[in-house]
């Protein structure tokens, strides 16, 4: 019988053995690769939800006229129900009236007017929390103002009829805490969630007015 | 056989360090752009900062702003602020206007500050001047 040229059997088969294990070791090293290049926009975004829920509550924190820690309003105002401090609330008084809060159930940030509209600004935040501080008795150094002594009175009210604990004029600074995860839940092993915290001081209160101090 | 094998593989891994590249290139840009901004602001505050001190050695308001709105400070805020570890391409305007509703102890403060990206920041002030004491009271700041 006369020998053909070609390859025989056992070397095709040899041969598509060793290119199966070769693109099967590429593949591995790729199918990972292409996980850590999707967690790379997804680490992007949440670097850039970050900031823009920092910028957000800093822009009206800084240009607010007085904080209330809890939610105002006409349609829902924690006030009416005998609410004056939430944690993870705060509503800055200014031309208009800004209140940040974060729903739980859907895990957005909130900003709600004070009268109709209320639409998640930020979302996948899942912790926020208000630290407030004031001037010490001196009118010098700042100090942890404790959220107890925002809601045992004496209660104030201003022009539009809303009560509010004395001490809370105390207010010069705000700290705010903020903790966003990744959006996909199958990247959240690859990029852990971001934590921020960071003070604002009220552009409006401070700096401390020794006369207009309260006792 | 071999070569189309390499040759694709080299592809898919280019492909992709080009995507991670790409999204790291523009995140860096973003967080540049917000740096810039922040650095805006806070070189705008201390423009504000600078011209109220200024103003309180100044006994005559009012013959200040005659002319109406006048530039108080204008130059790169390192040199404002000598000798201060300050980007020197970092410029800042700060004008004085008399109060629009004509009180003569209080003043219109504008500053605004341009960083070496080209961004801007503004910050609006009023202050009043408390004759009893010649302190100068922040009335609004935004």
């Amino acid at each position: 019988m006369k020998r053909r040229a070609g390859f025989t059997m056992v070397e095709t088969l040899i041969a598509t053995m060793i290119s199966v294990s070769v693109v099967s070791a590429i593949l591995a090293v790729v199918g990972p690769a292409q996980a850590v290049v999707r967690a790379q926009g997804e680490a992007a975004d949440l670097h850039q939800r970050l900031r823009a829920a920092a910028d957000v509550i800093a822009g009206d924190l800084r240009a607010a006229g007085a904080v209330r820690p809890y939610r105002v309003g006409t349609l829902r105002d924690d006030a009416l129900a005998g609410v004056y401090y939430r944690p993870d609330t705060i509503t800055t008084l200014g031309e208009t009236s800004r209140t940040y809060y974060l729903k739980p159930e859907t895990s957005e940030l909130m900003q709600y007017d004070g009268a109709v509209s209320d639409f998640p600004t930020v979302e996948h935040v899942v912790a926020l929390a208000f630290e407030y501080f004031g001037a010490d008795g001196a009118g010098r150094a700042l100090v942890r103002i404790d959220p107890g002594i925002l809601i045992d009175g004496p209660w104030s009210e201003d022009a539009s009829h809303r009560l509010v604990d004395a001490d809370a004029e105390r207010i010069r600074e705000v700290r705010i805490s903020i903790r966003l995860e990744a959006t996909a839940p199958s990247l959240r092993r690859l990029v852990p969630d971001e934590e921020a915290t960071f003070d604002v001081a009220l552009r409006n209160r401070a700096p401390a007015d020794p006369e207009a101090e309260p006792r | 056989m071999a070569l189309v094998t390499a040759l694709m593989a080299m592809l898919m891994m280019l492909a992709l360090g080009a995507g991670v590249a790409m999204t790291t290139l523009t995140e860096s840009t973003i967080a540049a752009n917000h740096r810039d901004g922040l650095q805006a602001l806070y070189a705008a505050e201390a423009g504000i900062d600078l011209a109220v001190s200024r103003l309180r050695s100044s006994t005559d308001w009012q013959a200040l702003v005659t002319g109406g709105t006048v530039t108080l400070i204008d130059g790169p805020l390192a040199a404002l602020l000598q000798g201060a570890t300050v980007d020197s391409r970092v410029m800042v305007t700060v004008t004085v206007s008399p109060d629009p509703n004509g009180d003569d102890d209080v003043l219109a403060l504008q500053s605004s500050a341009i960083v070496a990206g080209g961004l801007r920041r503004t910050v609006q002030v009023s202050i009043r001047k408390r004759p009893a004491t010649s302190e100068i009271e922040t009335l609004s700041w935004r």
